[in-house]
């Protein structure tokens, strides 16, 4: 089937006074219809960029798109003009994202800014699109849609809020929704809540969903495959279950021995020991080796390239998955 | 403020070269302000006199009689031409003095009201503003209560008063204008210490048993110098200008001491007469001043800005 | 609503009355009665004429209360300096000016009128020239118009108030004779003599007011929402005139009021200059001539007016900013 969404080979980098912030350096993924990818690493890998790179939204002194092909729903992104990139922003694709605090403008009704999106792309009149407003916050579990169509967002609860982005971002019915974090900022309580309904929206809607985070709980609930990021790169990616049971890569390793749960009682909490690096001086060869318990000498002087292991699931280390696809089906 | 936020402060400094040339020009500003600075002993009949400068030296001119436009060789007096002592490369005002020689005295001046009443300032509004921020309940009410009532009172006015009650001089400006703008900075240092007060490493200096005076003056206090910095920088433009003004009005410094305000103020008419020089030097080495330090104080305040600080 | 202004109100009591004690302070303990009577009475007065001087200003009353017994044998005890003076700022009884021998309430009855006129066209004009400049900088923030716009703003601003009033003065009226240089006129005629000192009212705070408001976008523009407003795909128009404009509003709309009161107290230099009779002339007049009774009433008056534009401000965030409410 067609993708909805092929990162082909991206570059994003950052120019700045203190030097070249080489975000996403040669990123590549691909999503289906009906369809989540869990996009996993630690903050400063370079997920969130990855994500604004999709819709253009970088900003733009400092940050530019260097190489690389985004196709989204057949169309490519970059050859795209301005004009062009506003009507598909929200429309084909849409985004949600961390803190639905600030991400709402405070001095506008909730109803107001749904309907802006509804405005802005249709050309229905202004109560079709309150009737549309209203449908998706109810759609979205949000009880008396009509008083909260007047209210203000700090009138709001958290989880209500992120709800309300939602409902903005999904009002259109696009091909893919980008949700950057979009449960970090709330209660482990809510959490759960938005988890479910993003995904019973998603089977409604029938769209891709390319879904940011650095919690493996997240991916396990909603991912149909994960794509692992370290340092601007992907390291590992394949089918969810594929990766929760036989992860190769070293780093997503130490990911998953870091998770609380996977300790005994008493014992010490897993570290993957070492900082990440900053963009703008990342390691020589393979990023990871620095940090990495398995490295070895080639680890220091080459680059692992991404190999296919099993079906569907790749991943970049000398030690772990060489330098051959094992897998030509 | 650390270490490396300096470096990073220094280097985004460097980067803008308009802050560069504006450093620059204090620098050559500052260095006449010291020259101004350095007394000469002058031997006379009746024993040694100070209060000769070393810019006195540098610019030995005797007073002309009257006016003279720059680099002229003559000058008017009621309408009639006098020869002059010697070239004077900015003319002269209406008492002879060279114009260039008096613009230069004022440079210490400027320098002198530009930096010392937020000096002042800053004494109250740090001790204040940490104490009130620190301790909060009564104290924090109580110095909020006299912040709220001197902020109410409009500064020119209170300024005006203090001056009329005490004696003319540079000095009895600078405390007055000091005890005037405390206000500001000491609610900016409160808010900063509230703000810093519940971090992280105070707790944990609190945990480890320091005490207050501790806790205060070493680990919150450096962390809102910057703002006493940038503050000092952002106020010297406003404060040299208040000083032209108050000079204007007749309450500024005493006469004797250089003040670009004073050269403006006796100047002012002369310009429907056809005589520009007096005015516009003054004006000159004020605009250039001000210009210089509004141009570094920008770039200083983004470059301590902790928020434009990156990872 | 209503509940609120009058909390407001009543909670300013306390700084009002700080205020009076301040100028107490000021004018009574810091300076004494026989120094200003001895600036008052010109050169080398006399002991007497310094003692009936005093007298007649009830300076030589005790300082805080009053024991002696009148002939009458009646005791007064607030008949003291420090009463009277809180009496006389309280009870809005105004003492009468040294100089003008005039009630000093009479004379802001005439000077409030032209201090206005020249104030409110400046205010007015100053935010219809600079909000659109700042909005236009905001929309090409970044470019090279920004830049420059942003290095015009602070030669602007670098320049003094007397310069601009000084040199276009000089220029705009003496050269190109294009007004009249200096004088006023009640009623309509008013206006030839305010074109001049308006005009360089706005020009001389353009380059700040400039900068400011563009600081205040720029802020907003950086904001989380304008992200989300970007991600739904609204275009740059929509995002400067609809939702930043909506949010700076608050702050510029905030400084904006707290200004108002001392659009009352008038531009002291540009009153000079032009010859405005207004507050500010007042004012210096005042200064000049050691008129301590207008000095000491000006003071509390213009008190009480920023007091009023602070409660001001606060009414008009909560009806400006849908977070604040009366609590």
């Amino acid at each position: 089937m067609d993708d909805v969404l092929n990162i082909d080979n991206l570059h994003t980098y950052f120019f700045t006074d203190e030097g070249i912030a080489r975000a996403v350096d040669g990123v590549s993924l691909s999503i289906g219809r009906n369809r989540t990818l869990g996009l996993v690493g630690e903050s400063g890998c370079g997920k969130s960029v990855t994500a604004l790179s999709v819709l253009r939204l970088v900003p733009s002194p400092p940050g530019r798109i260097v190489e690389g092909n985004i196709t989204l729903a057949g169309r490519q992104i970059a050859s795209l003009s301005e004009i062009e990139m506003r009507d598909i922003r929200g429309r084909l694709a849409s985004m949600i994202f961390q803190e639905p605090m600030t991400s709402l403008n405070a001095v506008f009704t909730v109803g107001t800014q749904i309907m802006e999106a509804v405005e802005i792309h249709t050309r229905i009149g202004r109560n079709d699109a309150r009737e549309v407003a209203m449908e998706y916050l109810t759609k979205v579990g949000i009880p008396g849609a009509r008083g909260v169509m007047s209210s203000y967002p700090h009138q709001l609860s958290g989880g209500m809020k992120q709800r309300v982005m939602i409902a903005m971002a999904l009002c259109l019915k696009p091909a893919l929704l980008i949700a950057d974090e979009p449960t970090t900022a709330l209660d482990v309580t809510i959490q759960a809540g938005i988890l479910r309904l993003m995904k019973d929206l998603q089977q409604d809607n029938g769209c891709a969903v390319l879904l940011i985070t650095h919690d493996l709980g997240v991916v396990a609930e909603m991912a149909d495959e994960v794509a692992v990021m370290y340092a601007g790169k992907i390291v590992e990616s394949g089918p969810c279950e594929a990766i929760f049971a036989s992860f190769l890569h070293p780093y997503t390793e130490g990911l998953f021995k870091s998770l609380p749960g996977r300790t005994e009682r008493g014992a010490k909490l897993y570290t993957i020991t070492g900082t990440v690096p900053s963009a703008l001086k990342f390691p020589e060869a393979c990023r990871f080796h620095t940090r990495c318990p398995l490295a070895i000498e080639r680890c220091r002087l080459e680059e692992p390239p991404l190999v296919e292991v099993a079906v569907g699931h790749r991943c970049a280390c000398w030690v772990r998955a060489g330098e051959v696809d094992r897998n030509h089906a | 403020m650390t270490e490396s936020h300096l470096k990073i402060a220094i280097r985004r400094i460097r980067k803008d070269r308009l802050a560069v040339a504006g450093f620059l020009v204090i620098c050559i500003f500052a260095l006449v302000a010291c020259l101004d600075c350095i007394p000469l002993p002058v031997r006379e009949a009746s024993g040694i006199r100070w209060g000769r400068t070393a810019l006195d030296a540098a610019f030995n001119k005797e007073p002309e009689k009257s006016y003279s436009p720059p680099l002229a060789d003559r000058g008017l007096l009621n309408r009639k031409e006098f020869a002059l002592a010697s070239r004077h490369l900015l003319g002269t005002n209406n008492l002879g003095e060279d114009v260039l020689y008096n613009g230069l005295k004022g440079v210490r001046t400027a320098f002198v009201i530009g930096i010392v009443p937020t000096l002042i300032a800053a004494l109250f509004a740090v001790m204040l503003g940490l104490f009130a921020g620190y301790y909060g309940g009564f104290i924090d009410d109580l110095i909020q209560y006299v912040y709220q009532v001197l902020s109410s009172i409009p500064s020119i006015l209170l300024l005006i008063a203090m001056l009329m009650i005490m004696e003319r001089g540079l000095w009895q400006l600078c405390v007055a204008l000091g005890v005037t703008s405390w206000v500001g900075l000491c609610r900016l240092i409160r808010g900063e210490t509230l703000k810093v007060k519940n971090m992280e490493y105070v707790e944990a200096a609190r945990a480890l048993g320091a005490s207050d005076a501790r806790l205060i003056f070493r680990h919150i206090l450096p962390n809102v110098m910057h703002i006493v910095i940038i503050e000092i920088t952002l106020d010297f433009s406003a404060l040299v200008m208040t000083e032209t003004v108050l000079t204007y009005i007749g309450v500024g410094v005493e006469p004797g001491t250089g003040s670009w305000g004073r050269m403006i103020m006796m100047a002012d008419r002369e310009l429907a007469n056809g005589i520009w020089w007096n005015l516009s030097t003054a004006s000159a080495f004020l605009f250039i001043l001000v210009l210089a330090f509004n141009t570094f104080a920008d770039t200083l305040r983004d470059a301590l800005d902790p928020r434009l600080r990156k990872g | 609503m209503l509940s609120y202004i009058v909390r407001r109100f009543l909670l300013a009591i306390p700084t009002v009355i700080g205020v009076c004690l301040v100028t107490f302070l000021l004018f009574n303990v810091f300076a004494s009665p026989e120094a200003v009577a001895r600036k008052q009475l010109g050169k080398n007065p006399t002991e007497t004429q310094i003692a009936a001087w005093v007298a007649s200003h009830g300076m030589d009353k005790p300082m805080f209360f009053n024991l002696h017994r009148e002939k009458d044998g009646r005791l007064h005890p607030f008949d003291s300096r420090f009463w009277n003076h809180m009496r006389e700022l309280v009870l809005f009884q105004f003492p009468e000016s040294d100089y003008l021998h005039e009630k000093v309430t009479s004379l802001l009855k005439q000077k409030i009128g032209p201090s206005l006129s020249l104030t409110v066209p400046a205010f007015l004009l100053s935010m219809i020239v600079t909000l659109p400049i700042a909005l236009f900088i905001a929309y090409y923030r970044g470019t090279y118009i920004d830049k420059l716009a942003l290095f015009i703003c602070v030669i602007l601003m670098s320049i003094a108030i007397l310069n601009y009033i000084i040199f276009g003065q000089y220029l705009l009226a003496v050269v190109f004779k294009y007004f009249p240089i200096y004088g006023y006129d009640f009623g309509v005629g008013a206006w030839k003599f305010l074109l001049l000192p308006v005009i360089l009212a706005v020009a001389s705070g353009l380059g700040g007011g400039v900068r400011f408001y563009r600081t205040i976008m720029l802020n907003e523009v950086r904001a989380d929402y304008v992200r989300t407003a970007m991600a739904k795909g609204v275009s740059e128009e929509g995002i400067l005139f609809k939702h930043v404009l909506k949010n700076a509003m608050i702050p510029i709309l905030t400084t904006t009021v707290l200004s108002i009161p001392f659009l009352i107290t008038g531009s002291l230099l540009l009153e000079i200059f032009f010859g405005i009779p207004g507050m500010g002339n007042l004012m210096i007049n005042a200064i000049n001539n050691h008129d301590y009774p207008v000095i000491r009433t000006l003071v509390y008056i213009y008190s009480l007016l920023y007091i009023a534009g602070s409660i001001l401000t606060d009414i008009s965030y909560t009806l400006v900013d849908p977070r604040v409410s009366f609590k």
